[in-house]
């Protein structure tokens, strides 16, 4: 496997390097069918922060991705104000690095090491990344398929663009593209301009019942927890084990139907004697909420069953069901987008949002100042969250000193987040992400800066979180794009936490990472 | 006597009339013979001829390093020096033909508009308000800012959808990078092209001229979408919508980039739509008077040869004398992209040819050449819009070239909907 593997790369780059020049838009049955082809190859390095991390983790390279995308745009039916197209995005992918890492490899068995890691099998329908017929006449748009939306205009989080879970696998997020991380859903979206005053977009959503749950990292592998070392049963971790069994949620179904609905329009108002545009958003949104919680019945028989079964290395005697829950909830937000070009001369962006009914397991520590803890329960919790980002290019002669071509200019962005949990009990609740145990309240901030040199064949970003229980991380890269064709980034993703229970989200406890992405355009 | 009196008070009057009021006829027909002219032509009478006479020897001819020399008064000196030595652009060769001059014709609406309007009046903010008119305010400009808001009035078309195609190119190393998008422009006020003219009903915002685009090429910007909205109120600032595909957001982009470079390429924002998208009030001018150009203004963009993939220049361009008016740009406030611009104006369809800009330092830096090609409008109308354009780097040594591979729908009035936010989202996917 390995020889195929190293030989079919050498091929590929081989004759990607000297084969023919890009073509980038291919235009076909005069020009009914537009394709888009690329691949790319995608390298993380991993380096431990400790001892013990490097004999947890696997070292070095630890993910290697080979992936092929294709877009494909078939247009079905033109005329006058009537358009039909049908929408195809292709996306394969082989991780490679269980072939090469033994780590990792015996850290799944092989049915999770295929379908659900190396392979776009998860869901026997991960090759589709979207796919959609898109039907337009006059006002009206409707978009019958697999489908990704997006509400929300913030950059590094994510307020209020809820729709679409994230697939945290093997991308990072500001390396892949954004439209890459997302799972696309089987929705129905319809979209009417009105003419009224203030170009109001109405817009409605209904998912008739494709729940997917974010995925995140598997034991063992990059992204996820690590290994267990000499695991019985089929060299499966018992967090692995979970993963299995959390991954049981029923796929269709209408109980897990969700919708919204979001009403877009501008407003001009005279603000000492100037004009301002604002692009103002607000949104209903109705889902099953993703993290899910447990059943605590269930588990008990389920654990019991699984140590029983772990005694007896018949581990594949698992119980049918699940003890992992996902609740409904109910979201409203709000958007607002505009320039000030007179005072501050930058761009506003302030978006907030309203969670009704988030469902959490309550819990118990151990003991005081212990970061473990048992579940107790569940409880239902209301959450305020907001964002307000200035994004502003500005000149920097130093950078211009550097190179001519560069016009000096950097875009910088800088974003406050706050949260709230809006409960009196907050010790008592597990919450996910971004919250340290005993926190109400988080605030975070992001800053991000752009600038390119040689005619902007070179780019160079860097983002920055800081989270006030002094958690974050900072990213940095620099991506050479010479030709439409060839595209390689290189960087480096550093994390930082205060507390182990931060580390989750912050990457800060054992994650150093360099990576690498070449990307070539057919 | 009293007859006598009656024939000398008869000639008094005769007298009175003959010195008083015939002179005061006869200057009233001079200053009729001064009437301001709608449309002055680049040549005619003996200029005119002179330039038959030239061209007797020049049509049909293919300018390139050999002849270059012989023309050289008519170009600008980064031409004359890249013909002579084109592998500072990585081509083999670059070369031009040269044909006959042809007065551009005003379409009815810019005649009738002109008629109507010229010479406008500069109000208190030197502001020459298009809510109000329409056609070339300054038939016979006397200052630059008269020629730069003649430039403004031109509304090639009234509107167009166009296909452009395009590469940004490093000579140096030969590297290219491809663009293609396509693009529609429609204004909605000082109209000259289609009915209703000067202005469009139901344009309660005030737009004076909106700009939509969609890039196709390169494929991780295919979909993207730029929303450009230039106000009728030259107190309004312009506004720039962004739809970024691999986001799947609409952004607001600031409005301190319009100096920042387009794209990779040798533009920054400001330098689009013809040479100059911003407002005219933002410059000072001073013209320095005529120059013949060779200008490329019924250049088809069919007959363009690229000599190779990875040069920056278009071959074949065909370019005729031009008297254009040169005008020295400076923007009024310090710190700016530009210290300086040249820009070379048609007199007669009012677009920038060429332009040359200096950069902060005072060196040259790059040299625009726009050409432009006659199209038919829904009406019948003959308007000149963008047939190709070369934009150089000569101190950095990098390039860009467009062409337009399609024109349609020039003069048509394309409903609201196709320029609001929501149609960036809209088909893009």
């Amino acid at each position: 496997m390995k020889r195929i593997i190293i030989l079919g790369m050498v091929f590929y780059w081989v004759f990607s390097l000297f084969g023919s020049e890009s073509f980038a838009l291919y235009k076909l049955f005069d020009k009914r069918l537009q394709l888009i082809m690329r691949a790319d190859e995608y390298f993380v390095w991993r380096v431990a922060r400790n001892a013990r991390q490097g004999l947890e983790y696997s070292q070095a390279l630890t993910v290697w991705r080979h992936r092929f995308q294709a877009e494909g745009t078939l247009t079905l039916f033109e005329q006058e104000d009537t358009l039909i197209n049908f929408y195809t995005w292709i996306n394969f992918y082989y991780e490679a690095q269980p072939s090469f890492n033994e780590k990792i490899n015996h850290a799944m068995d092989a049915d999770q090491r295929h379908n659900k890691y190396q392979l776009p099998f998860f869901r026997k329908d991960d090759i589709l990344q979207e796919c959609y017929v898109d039907y337009n006449k006059g006002p009206w748009t409707f978009r019958v398929g697999k489908q990704s939306v997006v509400w929300g205009d913030m950059t590094l989080e994510r307020t209020t663009d809820v729709v679409n879970p994230l697939d945290l696998r093997y991308s990072t997020p500001g390396i892949d593209e954004f439209d890459e991380l997302k799972i696309a859903l089987y929705m129905l979206r319809g979209i009417y301009e009105t003419s009224l005053p203030g170009n109001i977009v109405i817009e409605g959503i209904f998912n008739p019942g494709d729940y997917q749950r974010t995925r995140t990292g598997i034991q063992g592998t990059d992204r996820g927890a690590p290994p267990v070392p000499n695991e019985a049963l089929g060299d499966m971790g018992l967090i692995a084990a979970l993963d299995t069994f959390k991954d049981r949620v029923p796929r269709f179904a209408l109980d897990n139907a969700s919708g919204g609905v979001r009403v877009r329009g501008q407003l001009r108002p005279k603000i000492f004697n100037k004009y301002y545009e604002f692009l103002v958003s607000l949104q209903y949104y109705n889902a099953l909420d993703n993290p899910i919680v447990t059943d605590f019945e269930m588990r008990s028989e389920w654990i019991g069953r699984f140590m029983a079964g772990r005694a007896n290395g018949k581990i594949n005697e698992l119980p049918s069901g699940t003890f992992y829950e996902a609740k409904r909830y109910e979201m409203v937000g709000l958007g607002i987008q505009t320039e000030e070009p007179n005072l501050i001369k930058s761009v506003l962006v302030f978006e907030a949002a309203y969670f009704w009914g988030l469902d959490f397991n309550t819990t118990h520590k151990l003991a005081p100042g212990d970061t473990s803890f048992e579940t107790t329960g569940r409880t239902e919790i209301d959450f305020f969250t907001y964002g307000l980002s200035i994004r502003r290019p500005t000149n920097q002669m130093f950078l211009k000193n550097i190179d001519h071509t560069a016009r000096g200019i950097a875009d910088i962005s800088l974003t406050l987040y706050q949260g709230w949990y809006l409960t009196n009990k907050i010790s008592e609740i597990k919450k996910p992400g971004d919250f340290s145990y005993d926190n109400k309240s988080e605030t975070a901030l992001t800053c991000s800066y752009m600038t390119d040199f040689i005619s902007k064949q070179l780019t160079f970003v860097t983002n920055f979180l800081y989270n006030t229980r002094n958690w974050g991380y900072y990213t940095l890269s620099l991506t050479y794009a010479p030709t439409t064709a060839w595209k390689v980034t290189v960087g480096t993703l550093q994390g930082y936490a205060n507390t182990p229970m931060d580390s989750g989200t912050a990457s800060g406890h054992a994650d150093d990472r360099v990576f690498m992405k070449i990307k070539y355009e057919f | 006597m009293y007859m006598r009196n009656q024939l000398l008070e008869v000639k008094r009057f005769l007298r009175t009339i003959l010195l008083g009021v015939l002179p005061l006829l006869f200057l009233a027909t001079l200053s009729l013979g001064e009437e301001m002219r709608i449309k002055v032509p680049s040549y005619e009478g003996a200029e005119l001829a002179k330039v038959r006479e030239w061209e007797k020897t020049w049509v049909g001819k293919k300018i390139d390093k050999t002849n270059v020399d012989q023309v050289k008064d008519l170009l600008l000196e980064p031409h004359v020096r890249i013909i002579k030595d084109p592998m500072y652009m990585n081509a083999k060769e670059y070369w031009f033909v040269i044909v006959p001059y042809q007065e551009a014709p005003y379409s009815k609406g810019q005649m009738e508009m002109t008629q109507k309007y010229a010479p406008a009046k500069f109000n208190e903010d030197r502001l020459v308000d298009y809510g109000k008119i329409a056609g070339f305010p300054f038939p016979e400009p006397k200052s630059g800012i008269e020629v730069a808001y003649n430039y403004d009035a031109q509304t090639r078309g009234d509107a167009r959808w166009w296909y452009s195609i395009g590469s940004v190119v490093d000579p140096k190393t030969g590297f290219t990078r491809a663009a293609e998008m396509y693009r529609m422009a429609m204004y909605w006020t000082g109209r000259c092209f289609t009915p209703p003219y000067p202005v469009l009903p139901n344009n309660p915002k005030g737009f004076r001229r909106t700009y939509f685009q969609r890039m196709k090429v390169p494929e991780d910007l295919n979909g993207m979408g730029n929303l450009d909205v230039k106000y009728t109120d030259a107190n309004t600032e312009d506004e720039r919508w962004t739809y970024m595909p691999n986001f799947r957001r609409i952004t607001r982009t600031s409005q301190t980039q319009r100096g920042d470079n387009l794209g990779s390429g040798e533009r920054i924002n400001d330098d689009i739509d013809g040479g100059w998208g911003d407002k005219v009030e933002r410059n000072t001018y001073k013209l320095l008077g005529r120059r013949e150009l060779l200008v490329g203004r019924h250049s088809d963009p069919k007959q363009l040869t690229w000599p190779g993939k990875n040069s920056c220049v278009w071959n074949g361009i065909q370019r005729e004398r031009v008297k254009t008016f040169e005008v020295e740009v400076t923007y009024k406030k310090k710190g700016y992209t530009y210290s300086k611009q040249i820009w070379y104006v048609d007199p007669e369809i009012w677009i920038i040819n060429s332009k040359m800009c200096w950069d902060e330092d005072g060196r040259l830096w790059r040299v625009h050449d726009e050409q432009w090609y006659p199209n038919k409008t829904v009406t019948g109308e003959v308007a000149f819009t963008e047939s190709a354009s070369m934009h150089w780097d000569v101190f950095g040594r990098n390039g860009d070239l467009t062409k337009t591979d399609e024109t349609k729908d020039v003069g048509k009035v394309f409903p609201a909907s196709k320029f609001s936010i929501n149609a960036l989202q809209k088909e893009s996917y």
